[in-house]
Formats: structure tokens, sequence, C-alpha cells
């Protein structure tokens, strides 16, 4: 292990208390704190003005699809021939007509979209949205799982660093004057990749009595408040980490009662600052129309956040389901159809909604693996290798495909599409091109160290605010 | 069965047996000198013991149920009494179920002709198994006294993980979760842990679940052999690799479920001639599935990952790998039998240590079930708190993941599920969670009290045995209030 590496897990094994200090109350931040340092303070009668008009700051937005999604039922390569004879029930057929199986793109004569993706094409089209190909992780494993923890932590093969990718960039880059909700989970849970030190609200929930709570979850009520060495609050304790907990000879120390209370003080009190910010945006509204369906409610929820200028910078959506073993469905639209449908719905419903702040905004979406080429007996696909990724947001450099694709006969394994982009150069470059900040030298993705030539060059630098 | 004897002779000669062949070695990450742990702190009182018992292998105790356990039994008679849930008599109970719940006659549950005879009745039959499995389950933890047992069967739940298929209702699974609550983790929950993992491959919740039912030949799914070795057997990349997957998938096609919804193997969906697996020549047929399914229960690598599980699960969220070794020591020995394993864990002076007490946060369900436990609630319907347990992330038998719920604080940390706690204490203190019923008798026991801090000290020891903090100590106003506040605070989340 690189020595980076190893001060990285030093060091980030420090800090214990999540949400005990290092970022502005919901009232302070209202008065008007400059998280991007200008110091304009301004008096509490004309903050929420002043909140309108402070710039509003880049926002990265992942919707991560769980399951390993199909790339090749989503973008066709209806021009190698080899497509139809690996799928001879599940191959979408291009054409114009509306029941088509895809719909040609960019002017190719060899990509089409899934037709019911159709309301996403425009976006391509005018450069908004760009599709990455055959990206993926480093690591062969076709665990669901292994493969989506790797992902969401941004280190593929490593399970030492527990904590996820977002939430370092947001540690990283963490000051005292940080606006409350930086971060945000659109489920009620927080995803691994916006898990860590660095406090981070998931979903809305309202309770009664907060005042109260805020004082039985006062940081101040914590047994210890210094950070204990050896002690963090991600530890590795998820599944794989047992084959390092018996392989290697030292591993977390147990958390005693004390440390235990004080995590749980930490939590609630980050939840309590959190709802508070995030009330904000009860007062703004959606201005477009979202499809029902269970991405569509939380990019809504997400759009909401960022037109109330609460400081938000990286948010996650989740949508499962996309674990095709069986009745993918081809032309016929099947669970394939109807999930991508509504994932590219969400997607144009959330551009429109955001209209002029799109420019700000990028959405990563991607998924932990790829499926097999060939279908399968039950009309489905089995795991596979690389997928695709698709990148939206006004800074893209649009209008083309991402990635190296060689056709058809470039398999791993004979069996499955080959992973030529790996997953964290993608997720560098939005970080160092919409927060100009060096992932490298914040050591974001320990263990990585790419070649310039590694970057798609897919997005434009954001402009620097003034 | 020559035939048996003869495919796994070798296998069966060696508990290194996979180590030895592997292609993918155990990767190691050896960095520093090893830090035993310390069983620091002082001792444990006689009454932290029955807390700490009743907390960890239980989900908390009734109101001023921690002073009559010290005082009569102590911890080491409720223990020993918990490790034999048969000879504990919950006649009681059971019988209400089975007034309530028709169905929970579970011995034909699978023929729903049986059960449901008339015209038509069918398919309302299998809607009640689907919408009232989660309200057994959750009336089970609240009022069994076989509380270790629920204990155990919610971890086992959660390691042999199926979900009722909450969209699509052509799943087996929506109804037969129910049979397969029964028949396979409630049933083997105090037995071998190789006839539980039988039990779940042989049925058709499982089957689906994991695919196995659409696995044929040529066009195998590697869905449940992948979990089979990562989830339920050896853990994640233990000495096995992809083409392992890929040829135990193939062994396993064929075993499905047929019209009946019993186990069938169907020879023609099975992959012919021999395959490859852990470096073994596997001949084809049914048997060697059976086989290479005892080969993986009886595996050095299952013992120490279920093992880790369990120290997890009942000692501490980062085990240590000291007692670990210990336990599968056990299970090994014992050749799975589970009782002896969760005795090894009990009686080990990690699990009674002072650095290991209160350690643990607990999990959205054990959250619920405490609070309702500890407030004498009565139990009409369960359905409400099961759709709060939604709302937290963890609705019983709708586990997303095959990896079941996680139950480290590490997953259940979050800010959104902190708040839908203080949501449920206080609607619950209200009678506003409708089904659960706090007895007007349980709150006398406090209102009556006029002396304002001599209630919360009462409160504070009939709930909690007196630890609290010093904050919970000022919450102010009626009985009502304090207690739904409490039970929303820091303390009551610790176990």
């Amino acid at each position: 292990m690189s020595n980076s590496r190893r001060d990285f897990i030093k060091s980030s094994g420090l800090v214990v208390m999540a949400g005990a200090a290092g970022f502005l109350t919901t009232d302070q931040f209202a008065a008007g704190y400059d998280f991007f340092g200008k110091g304009d303070k301004a008096d509490g009668k004309d903050a929420d003005k002043k909140r309108a008009d402070r710039p509003q700051p880049p926002t990265l937005v992942t919707i991560f699809l769980r399951g390993g999604a199909d790339m090749l039922n989503t973008f066709v390569p209806f021009g190698d021939d080899r497509y139809f004879s690996y799928r001879p029930k599940l191959g979408l057929k291009p054409g114009k007509s509306a029941d088509a199986g895809c719909i040609p793109i960019l002017n190719s004569k060899y990509w089409g979209i899934n037709s019911h993706m159709a309301a996403l094409a425009p976006l391509i089209e005018k450069g908004q949205c760009v599709p990455i190909f055959n990206a993926g992780s480093t690591d062969g494993t076709r665990s669901h799982f292994s493969a989506q923890d790797y992902m969401e932590r941004g280190v593929p093969g490593d399970t030492l660093v527990t904590t996820g990718w977002l939430n370092r960039y947001l540690e990283a880059t963490r000051k005292a004057t940080d606006a409350p909700l930086r971060g945000l989970s659109a489920l009620n849970l927080v995803p691994r990749a916006l898990r860590g030190n660095y406090p981070v609200l998931a979903g809305n929930n309202k309770t009664s009595e907060m005042d109260l709570f805020e004082n039985l979850y006062n940081t101040q009520n914590m047994v210890n408040m210094t950070a204990r060495e050896g002690v963090q609050m991600e530890k590795g304790s998820r599944l794989e980490d047992f084959k390092a907990g018996i392989a290697r000879t030292t591993v977390p120390r147990p958390l005693n009662s004390d440390q235990t209370r004080d995590i749980i003080t930490a939590s609630g009190s980050a939840a309590i600052e959190r709802i508070r910010a995030l009330q904000q945006a009860d007062s703004t509204q959606n201005e477009a129309s979202y499809p029902n369906g269970p991405l569509a409610g939380q990019l809504s929820a997400i759009a909401r956040v960022i037109k109330a200028n609460v400081g938000l910078e990286v948010a996650q959506a989740d949508y499962g389901g996309w674990d095709h073993h069986s009745d993918e469905g081809g032309a016929t639209g099947g669970r394939m159809g109807a999930m991508t449908h509504h994932l590219a719905e969400a997607l144009v419903a959330f551009h429109q909604d955001l209209g002029a702040r799109m420019d700000k905004v990028t959405v990563l979406v991607m998924t932990e693996f790829g499926r097999t080429v060939h279908e399968n007996g039950a009309q489905g696909t089995d795991h596979g290798r690389g997928s695709y990724m698709l990148a939206m947001g006004g800074a893209m450099n649009g209008g083309k495909f991402y990635g190296t694709w060689k056709g058809l006969e470039d398999l791993d394994g004979g069996r499955f599409q080959p992973v030529h982009t790996d997953f964290r150069a993608v997720f560098a470059e939005s970080l160092m091109k919409m927060f100009r900040v060096d992932p490298f030298q914040l050591n974001i993705f320990p263990g990585y160290k790419p070649a310039a030539t590694d970057y798609l060059n897919y997005m434009k630098q954001l402009k620097a605010e003034v | 069965m020559a035939s048996r004897a003869c495919i796994f002779r070798s296998v069966l000669a060696g508990v290194a047996g996979i180590a030895a062949v592997a292609t993918v070695a155990p990767r190691m990450l050896a960095i520093d000198p090893p830090k035993p742990q310390t069983l620091a702190g002082p001792e444990l009182s006689a009454k932290e013991k029955v807390v700490h018992v009743m907390n960890r292998l239980g989900y908390g105790p009734r109101p001023g149920e921690v002073d009559r356990v010290a005082a009569e039994e102590g911890w080491e008679g409720w223990v020993k009494k918990q490790l034999n849930p048969d000879k504990i008599d919950d006649s009681e109970l059971e019988k209400l179920i089975h007034d309530r719940y028709k169905w929970a006659d579970q011995a034909n549950i699978l023929d729903v002709r049986k059960f449901a005879p008339e015209e038509g009745k069918g398919d309302q039959a299998r809607k009640n198994l689907k919408d009232e499995l989660p309200k057994v389950v959750l009336l089970r933890a609240v009022d069994s006294k076989r509380q270790f047992k629920e204990m155990m069967c919610d971890f086992w739940r959660n390691h042999f993980c199926v979900d009722s298929s909450e969209f699509d209702r052509n799943k087996t699974r929506r109804w037969t979760a129910a049979h397969y609550e029964d028949q396979v983790i409630r049933k083997y929950a105090f037995g071998k842990f190789k006839d539980m993992l039988s039990a779940s491959a042989h049925h058709p919740a499982m089957l689906e679940y994991l695919d196995n039912q659409y696995s044929k030949a040529g066009n195998w799914n590697e869905n449940y052999a992948r979990e089979l070795m990562e989830l339920h057997t050896l853990g994640a990349d233990r000495g096995y690799g992809n083409d392992d997957v890929k040829e135990l998938s193939k062994i396993l096609t064929g075993w499905r479920y047929n019209g009946e919804f019993k186990f069938e193997f169907y020879g023609d969906w099975h992959e012919p001639g021999v395959k490859k697996w852990l470096g073994y020549k596997i001949p084809q047929g049914y048997e060697a599935g059976e086989q290479a399914i005892t080969y993986l229960a009886t595996h050095r690598y299952t013992a120490e990952f279920i093992s880790m599980k369990l120290v997890r699960y009942l000692v501490n969220d980062n085990p240590q790998p000291a007692l670990i070794k210990k336990v599968a020591a056990v299970f090994k020995e014992s050749d799975g039998d589970l009782p002896k394993v969760y005795a090894a864990i009990i009686n080990s002076p990690e699990f009674m240590s002072r650095e290991n007490y209160r350690s643990k946060f607990k999990t959205p369900f054990q959250f619920c079930v405490s609070a309702l436990r500890v407030t004498n609630a009565k139990m009409d319907d369960a359905g409400e708190t099961d759709k709060y347990l939604k709302k937290m992330g963890e609705p019983i038998y709708l586990c997303p993941d095959p990896t079941g719920y996680f139950d480290q604080a590490e997953r259940w940390m979050d800010a959104g599920v902190l708040t839908t706690r203080w949501d449920y204490a206080q609607r619950l203190l209200r009678n506003g969670v409708p089904g659960a019923k706090v007895p007007s008798s349980f709150m006398e026991r406090y209102s009556s009290i006029e002396n304002h801090d001599k209630m919360v000290d009462k409160i504070s020891e009939d709930l909690l045995a007196g630890e609290i903090g010093d904050r919970e100590k000022k919450i102010d106003g009626k009985a009502e209030r304090v207690i739904g506040i409490l039970l929303g605070g820091p303390s009551f989340q610790q176990r």
C-alpha cells in the first residue's frame, strides 16, 4: 500500500464526532453568512432576500441505478449485427415509428436509444446530456453488494477506506462557515457515497418538540467532546470487512457505551440543524410536471432544495430494481421499458424544472455493473462488467458519445462488455470542473493516479464565483 | 447414497478443502502489529447484567421487569431459560395468534385449497398471508416470553433474507414467505445451521427470490449460487472465483418448485455433464447439489463467517477476531448446533464486559419493539408500526437486498431515522399509533406521583434502569410527555 493511502486511512480515523462543529446554524446562515467566503453579512430582516440573491453553488446530483442496469438495451448498438444474434428476443430494432425498439441518436447509423426513453433524446441532441459507454469498476466482482459499495466509496477492490467519495469531498473542503445543508440524500437513509465524517441529511422528517430534542441531542451534552484516537464514526463493519477482519492483524476498536452515546447525540444534533435548513425548501415550487414514480419524487425534492439556495453541493437519489435476470422485455417494453421510461421522464422534468439553474448543476447517472451481452433463457440478462453512465447539465461538452467502444467483438471473458473507463475518472472530472478542487491533492480517491488522457473531458469548467 | 459417498469423500476428508484449491486467495491486509482488545472497566453489577441480557438477548424489559429478574432468577437463570425456548410456556400468545390469524395453522399453508377451501377464497387467503405476516412477526417480538428466540429469528430472517415482493403481484413469495418464516426460520433457529440452509435452498420463496426457479440448462442463472456462497455460507470473495459461481449455478439447475409449490428436481432443466467447482469434479444430477450445499454448510469459512455475524449481532459492531475464533471452533465441533454456538458467545467474558455494555445502537425494529414492550402496549394490530418501520427503512419482510437488513449502528445512524423515532415515541404515548394501546394502568403508575422529580425518577428506573442523561432528567410536563420524549432521547436508543 502506498504511503499516501496509509496516511489517508490514519488521518480519517481521527475524527469522531460528525455533527459536533464546523457548520453554520440555520440562523447564522439565514443571516447572510456567505459560503463562498465573501463575508457579506446581512441582518435578519432581509436575510431571505440575501439568501435569494446569493450566488447558487454548483450542485452535483448522483443517481444510482441499483441492480446492474443493462447498457445494450438502453443505448443500443443496432449497427452491430452481433447485437441481434446475442439478443434474438430482447434485441431492439431501430426505426422512426412509435413501435420501433430504438431511435437512432446524433445522426448515428450505429447507436440508438431505447424508444421508451424518447423524451431524453432531444437533450442528447442539444448537448445537454452525454452518454458514456463501457464505464465501470476496475474490480471484477459481480456481486451487487460489493460492486455498489466499491463504486459509492470510490475505491474499487479496497475495503479499508469506508467513507463515501461524496462525503470525502465535503469533508476535505469543510470550513467553519459551511452552509448547513451541503449534502443531502433524497431517501430516508444516507447512501454509502454520502456516508462518512461529514454530516449529511437524509429525507425530510419533521417532528414535534423539536426544541426539546435539540436540547437532549445537544453536542455540549456529549460525554467526551474531543476526538478519540483510533475511533471513528465510520468503521469497517460491513460484510466484506469480515475477510479483512480475519486476515489483517488490526481491526477497528469496538465502541463502548459513551462513544456510542456521543455518536447518537451528534447524529441527532446534526439532524435538527439540517432539518431546519431543509424547511426553507418548503417555500419553493417545482416548475415542471414530474411523472409518478420512485425517482421523480426524489428529483423533484432535490430541485426544490437547489432553488431554496441553502448551499446544497452534493445530493444523491436512488433508483433500484435493474437486476433483470428475467422478463427484461425487448421491443414489447417489459421491466426495462417501464424503468428506462421513468428514468428519462424524470431526468427531463428535472432539467426543465431547474431551467437556467442547470448551468451549475450536473447529474451523473451510474450503475454498479452491466449485464451479459447474451440474453438468458428467461428473457433476461445476468451480471456483467461494463455498462453506461450518463452526465446531464448545462456545462456538458455535448453532442457526442464518450468512452471507448470497439464493437461487440470486444468482450471481456466472451460474455461481458469490458470496462474501458474507470468510473473514478468520471467522478474526479465532475469535482474538478464543478468545484475547482484537485481531488488528488485532497486524496478523495485514495490509491488512484490517473493519467491526463484518462479524463474524457465530457464537461466544461464552471466559472468561478465572483 | 453410494454416489454421495464417492463424490465428496475427498472433499470432506479435509476442512481446508477450498483453501487448498482456491484460485482466488483471500487478500492479506496486514498493516500494523496486533492490538488485542482489553476487557477494560469494572465488572458489571448484578443489576447491570440483567439489563444487559434483557437488552441484548431480548427486546428490552417490561416496566419494572429488571428488578423482578434480579431478585428472583438473576441473569444466569434468565439466560438458561431463554436458551431452551421450547420449555417456556408461550401458549397464551400462540393461541391468540392462531385465533386472530386463521392461516397460522402453518402446516398446510402452501396448499391454499386446504386452508381456504371455499370457492374463490384462495386469493383472499394469499393476500391475508402477505398482509398479516409482518403483524405476526411484530406481535411475537413484542409479546413472546421466548425473547431470545425472537431475537435470533430476526437474525436469521436477515441472514437468509427473502422479501415478500411489494410490487410484483405475481410473485409466489408474497404469500409463501409466511411459510418460510415458520418452516425455515423459526423451525431451525434453535436447531442446526445446515438444516436451516437446506430448508431455505428447497423453499419456493428462496427459489424464486434468488431466481433459481428460472435457472435452466444452457441458460443458468447465477443469482442464487452467488449469494449461497457470498451471503449464506462462506462470505464474500472467500476462496472462490466467478467461475465457481457459474459452476455452482449449473450444479443447481433444475432445483425448482412445482405447481403445488413443493420442491421438485426438474431433470430436463438440469445442466448435463461434469462441473468443475472449487477444483472438484462434480457429476450431474440432483444428489450433487445436495452435497454441494452440505459441503458449504460444514466448511471452515462458513463456521467463521456465521460466527463473525453472530458475535457482531450479540456483542459488538466491530467483532474481535479472538472471540470469533473461539465461537467458530464451537460451531465446527458441534456441527453447527446453534444453541451451543449462542451459548459460547453469551458465556464469553467479552459478552459481559463493561466495554460492550450499552455499546449497541438499536435498529428501527429493535427500537419500536422495545418501546412497545416498555410501555406494556396492548397489541391489537401491528400494521401501523410496520408502516413506521418502512419510513425508517426496515419494513418487515421487505428488505430489497439479499444481504438482509444490517444490524450495525452505522447503517441506521441517519438523521431522518432518528427524527422518525422521536415522532413514533410521542405518538405511541398519545395513543396515536393505531393498534397499539398504552394501557391506562401503565400511565397511572406515573401520573399518580405528584412530585415531578420523583415521577421522572420512577419512570427512569422502570423504563431505563435509571440510566438516563442529566438533560433527560429535566424534561418537564406530564408523565405522557416525559415518557414520549424519553423514549425518543439518546439513552433509549442504546442497548
